[in-house]
């Protein structure tokens, strides 16, 4: 099923992508999963320098693109919907958010897998060559941020639903299984820890956007274009 | 005083009959042990399934398979002893829109008529929830055991034929309207 997926996007990515997933391919099977670890790492911290055989991109991909605003607005409609419930009482609109909230965080979930194990075969492009270290440590960290979010914000709210025994439908088609039995305590914890998380995934997001616009119309760099479909980048001046 | 005969052998006459259908009563009578036995509804709420038990009930049981005409349940069950394991949500389903175990503590289901069926014995009986009184029909197996019997069967049911679910929970697209009945009574003989 997660092979499915991959295998679809990846057919969307184009050509551009072919020659490093047989990269991949070979190098997984001469030395074994701890490279791959080593490999991925490389990959996630943009130092593709260090590879042979891999030309950086100038622009996310297609599918790169994808993930990214299709994830972006499923968050903000996590934020609408969680938000909204917690200001009702308990009742069947509270109920019904939940549901909806519930349906998509999972979705969320699933997406950020498929996010994860795409991304750590794709490097991106690298940053923009002027880019300060402590701007380049931002970047880095608010980004590995949001992956660790993107896991732990759906993780904790599944847990908190297995804790209250309600179990997680995906919008009435199936449910999944209860991660932990019916447990009040860890109900309460795991609320507190999902809306901390929430409100640094704000932050984050906040920083995040700040930062694409200071890019954009400040260093006017690519910055933001590389990430926008239907745009071109282009040295900007 | 042939009036006082005629009486007294009338009086005879119906004391003796009555002995005798006792006799040839076949059924037996057991109460469920509360220890042991187990009575539960599955409801569906946003699409996934969740359990209630009810932790106090009483249920009159009496049966045998040879002689279901004269068989016959009394099932009380206290609605305030529901349990879905979340408080929350039992609020709710004690609560005015749903059980209102404030107007009306109990259910009570009286079954009318047994019939054999291939995998056990299926009944009607009548199930009264929020004063509303409806048909309900249930199937189960019953097995001798050593010192009594076990009953173990299942009901499907509507809670909107009852009313149980008023306002907003009258709409069946977060919660659904069957509901399944699950039950499991360890069977005592009655003394
Ligand atoms: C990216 C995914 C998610 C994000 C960004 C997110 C965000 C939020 C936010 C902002 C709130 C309101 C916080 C508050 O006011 O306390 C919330 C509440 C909630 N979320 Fe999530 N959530 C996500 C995924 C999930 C998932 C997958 C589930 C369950 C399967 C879930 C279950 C809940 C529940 C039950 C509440 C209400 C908690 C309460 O009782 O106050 N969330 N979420
Ligand atoms: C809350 C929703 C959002 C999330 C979770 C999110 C997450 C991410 C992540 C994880 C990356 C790194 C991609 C990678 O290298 O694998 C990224 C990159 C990027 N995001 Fe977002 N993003 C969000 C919203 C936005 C918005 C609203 C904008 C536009 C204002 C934006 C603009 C960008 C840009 C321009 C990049 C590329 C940065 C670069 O070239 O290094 N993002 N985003």
């Amino acid at each position: 099923m997660l092979r499915l997926g991959v295998t679809g996007l990846e057919r969307t990515a184009g050509g551009q992508h072919q020659s490093q997933s047989t990269y991949t391919y070979t190098f997984e099977h001469e030395q074994g999963p701890a490279v791959l670890l080593n490999y991925a790492a490389v990959q996630f911290a943009r130092g593709a320098s260090s590879m042979p055989n891999q030309s950086s991109p100038t622009r996310y991909s297609a599918v790169a693109q994808t993930f990214h605003w299709l994830i972006a607005a499923l968050v903000v409609n996590q934020f609408v919907l969680g938000l909204w419930a917690d200001s009702l009482p308990n009742g069947i609109h509270r109920l019904a958010l939940l549901a909806r909230h519930k349906s998509f965080g999972m979705t969320v979930l699933v997406l950020a897998i498929l996010r994860l194990l795409w991304r750590l075969k794709n490097a991106p492009p690298e940053l923009p060559s002027d880019m300060t270290p402590l701007g380049r440590l931002l970047a880095r960290t608010t980004h590995i941020a949001f992956y660790v979010l993107l896991f732990t914000m759906p993780i904790t709210g599944w847990l908190m639903s297995s804790a209250k025994n309600y179990s997680v439908s995906w919008f009435g088609l199936f449910t999944w299984p209860n991660l932990i039995g019916k447990n009040e305590t860890a109900f309460n914890v795991l609320r507190s820890t999902h809306h901390l998380l929430s409100d640094v995934l704000f932050a984050i997001a906040v920083l995040h956007i700040l930062a694409a616009l200071k890019h954009h119309f400040w260093n006017k760099d690519d910055v933001l274009l590389r990430m926008l479909p239907f745009t071109k980048s282009g040295k900007r001046s | 005083m042939m009036k006082r005969l005629l009486a007294s052998a009338a009086l005879l006459a119906a004391v003796s009959l009555a002995g005798a259908v006792n006799a040839a009563d076949p059924v037996s009578n057991y109460s469920a042990d509360p220890q042991q036995s187990h009575l539960e509804f599955v409801g569906v709420q946003a699409g996934a399934n969740f359990t209630g038990a009810f932790h106090k009930f009483t249920a009159a049981v009496e049966f045998a398979p040879d002689a279901l005409a004269s068989s016959h349940f009394d099932v009380q069950i206290d609605l305030n002893s529901e349990d879905s394991m979340d408080k929350d949500r039992d609020t709710t389903i004690r609560g005015p829109d749903i059980f209102d175990v404030a107007h009306w503590p109990t259910a009570h289901y009286v079954t009318r008529s047994f019939t054999k069926t291939a995998a056990g014995y299926a009944a009607v009986g009548a199930l009264t929830l929020r004063g509303v009184t409806k048909d309900v029909p249930i199937e189960f197996q019953f097995t001798q055991a050593a010192a009594g019997a076990k009953l173990v069967g299942s009901a499907k049911l509507k809670r909107l034929d009852f009313g149980a679910g008023q306002g907003d929970w009258k709409s069946t697209e977060w919660v659904a309207d069957a509901v399944k009945i699950n039950f499991s009574l360890v069977l005592k003989p009655k003394t």
